[in-house]
């Protein structure tokens, strides 16, 4: 087929009827005030929990401690929380993305520009919001009049979260922000220089709809998370918010702290808890899928072929177990295993679709007898 | 935006006119019809947003083409980082499966062979196929694209190359 002939094939092509044009108007302006109202909301939710931090730490500055030294830590915490606001507001509105007719590099470039902002923010995490609020705390701390337990445990809690913020921030910098930083240095220095692009770069922007096109041909049994699991972090993070709350309010006093004026707080935060993991629950519908092709994890977008999977080992927090599914490269990806619902279903699923001899068989064992669905549910 | 009665006019003649042209673009990026109605209505709506900025009518297609383009790469980039691993599709069992797709829909559809060929493209090389399927010139493509003019004729050619070796593997034997 020469050029004319390509060309007349690709403009002659039927195309199949999109909505009608009018309709669209009204869809444009709702979509204008949903980004609107969407933008807006972003940068008042983030003053809002500046605002919040301001006024718990000021109604400490002049109620609750008295003594100057936490009275300094108050004030440093307050400082840094309008830092780390305005740091965050700035970052955003100093690397806007291109306008909608800007060129393709351009565009391009105004995309690298905000992914390298971000991941700058996220490498230097610890310098301008961890540092600064955690100096605060720990002045604050040690400027209270309790005794020197309470001081150096309150120390290495705060410690130790910073370090799991740290580790939290550096894990998704490498992991999203740095390989997406590279394709677009790729693609861009393809655009400049004409020399051909590095194809390991840019394999990522290949759509994940091609994966799904192939995940379309099979069929798949489909499982959510157990509302149980999630309620046994869910608890235990609200019950511990109410904890260290009761805490701090006691003045490390424990045994005030377990008193029925205390003690009735419990309640709420304990609810609190019960409907946060019914709306996270809501919102990991489809959390794992069993299909011929392999395990598909976040919401169907991860597709992991069986024969990928070269070891599967598990791990046990609490009473669930997980799945490590390794790749012959070492790639290690988490998969719910005795969390899941409907475990006769899961059984049914994995037998109907593993390969023979497959490793994740060896851990069929670990799952419920008879599961948690209607007796005799099937797959879909 | 506050839209006018003047700009509605103008967001719907320019929509009507290259419907088929968006279409065209949304079926390169966008490989099922559930993607390309999103990204249809994406094209659009950054249309709408950007048509203030439209000063001059007869630049109107190059404009359009850079939004369209601009929108479908971010588009694309977009659903890849919602999952951490993309799965090759060079991979045995997604090809047997894309394959058998195809051959149950359209046998011998050069189209859907070209269609399959631009879909294993990169953004980029995507961008310059379509414009230069749509008759775009060097220079028209290189105002579109803001790649160097120089560079553009050795670009495409090289991708032309890998397209046509790509459909050449597609076309039954």
């Amino acid at each position: 087929m020469n050029e004319d002939e390509l060309k007349k094939l690709w403009q002659q092509q039927s195309l199949r009827d999109p909505p009608s044009a009018v309709e669209l108007i009204s869809v444009m302006q709702n979509k204008t005030t949903l980004l609107r109202r969407c933008l807006d909301a972003r940068d008042v939710r983030e003053l809002l929990a500046c605002a919040v931090v301001i006024i718990i730490f000021g109604i400490f500055f002049f109620t609750v401690y008295r003594e100057p030294v936490s009275r300094v830590g108050d004030s440093i915490i307050i400082g840094s929380t309008i830092f780390i606001a305005w740091k965050l507001v700035h970052t955003r509105r100093t690397t806007p993305p291109a306008p909608p007719g800007a060129t393709i590099v351009d565009s391009l470039r105004a995309e690298l520009n905000s992914v390298r902002a971000q991941s700058h923010l996220l490498g230097s995490v610890l310098w301008w919001y961890l540092i600064p609020p955690t100096i605060g705390m720990l002045v604050a701390t040690w400027g209270l009049s309790i005794n020197l337990h309470a001081k150096i445990t309150c120390t290495l809690v705060f410690i130790g979260i910073d370090a799991f913020i740290y580790w939290l921030n550096q894990w998704a910098r490498s992991k999203q922000l740095l390989p997406l930083e590279a394709q677009l240095k790729s693609l861009l220095h393809w655009a400049e220089t004409g020399e051909p692009l590095d194809q390991t770069q840019v394999a990522h922007l290949r759509p994940v709809s091609l994966s799904m096109t192939g995940a379309d041909q099979v069929k798949l049994a489909e499982f959510k998370v157990a509302f149980w699991q999630l309620a046994i972090y869910g608890e235990i993070g609200f019950v511990g918010m109410w904890f260290f709350g009761m805490l701090a309010k006691t003045e490390f006093n424990v045994r005030r702290m377990f008193s029925p004026r205390h003690l009735v707080w419990i309640v709420p935060f304990f609810l609190g808890g019960l409907l946060y993991s019914w709306l996270l629950q809501k919102l990991t519908v489809r959390a794992v899928g069993i299909s011929t092709l392999g395990v598909h994890l976040h919401k169907g977008q991860n597709l992991i072929l069986w024969d990928e999977i070269k070891e599967v080992r598990p791990l046990r927090i609490l009473n669930i177990r997980s799945l490590w599914l390794i790749k012959e490269s070492g790639e290690k990806t988490i998969m719910p295993w005795t969390s899941l619902e409907r475990h006769s279903d899961l059984k049914a699923a994995v037998e109907a679709f593993a390969p023979a001899n497959h490793p994740i068989r060896k851990h069929l064992s670990l799952l419920r007898r008879g599961g948690l669905g209607p007796p005799g549910h099937q797959p879909r | 935006m506050n839209s006018t009665p003047a700009d509605e006019h103008k967001f719907l003649e320019l929509v009507n006119e290259n419907r088929n042209k968006i279409l065209r673009i949304c079926r390169v990026y966008a490989w099922n019809s559930a993607d390309q109605d999103d990204l249809y209505q994406e094209i659009l709506f950054q249309i709408w947003r950007g048509l203030p900025g439209l000063r001059e009518k007869q630049f109107a297609n190059t404009w359009l083409y850079r939004v369209a383009i601009n929108t479908a790469i971010s588009f694309v980039r977009k659903r890849a980082s919602h999952s951490s691993r993309v799965v090759h599709f060079e991979h045995a069992h997604l090809t047997r499966a894309i394959e058998s797709r195809q051959s149950e829909e359209n046998p011998d559809d050069r189209l859907a062979h070209l269609y399959t060929a631009i879909y294993k493209l990169d953004p980029l090389e995507k961008a310059l196929v379509t414009l230069f399927l749509e008759d775009f010139t060097y220079e028209q493509m290189a105002e579109a694209t803001g790649i160097n003019a120089n560079n553009v004729g050795v670009l495409l050619h090289r991708t032309k190359k890998k397209l046509s070796s790509l459909m050449k593997e597609l076309s039954p034997r």
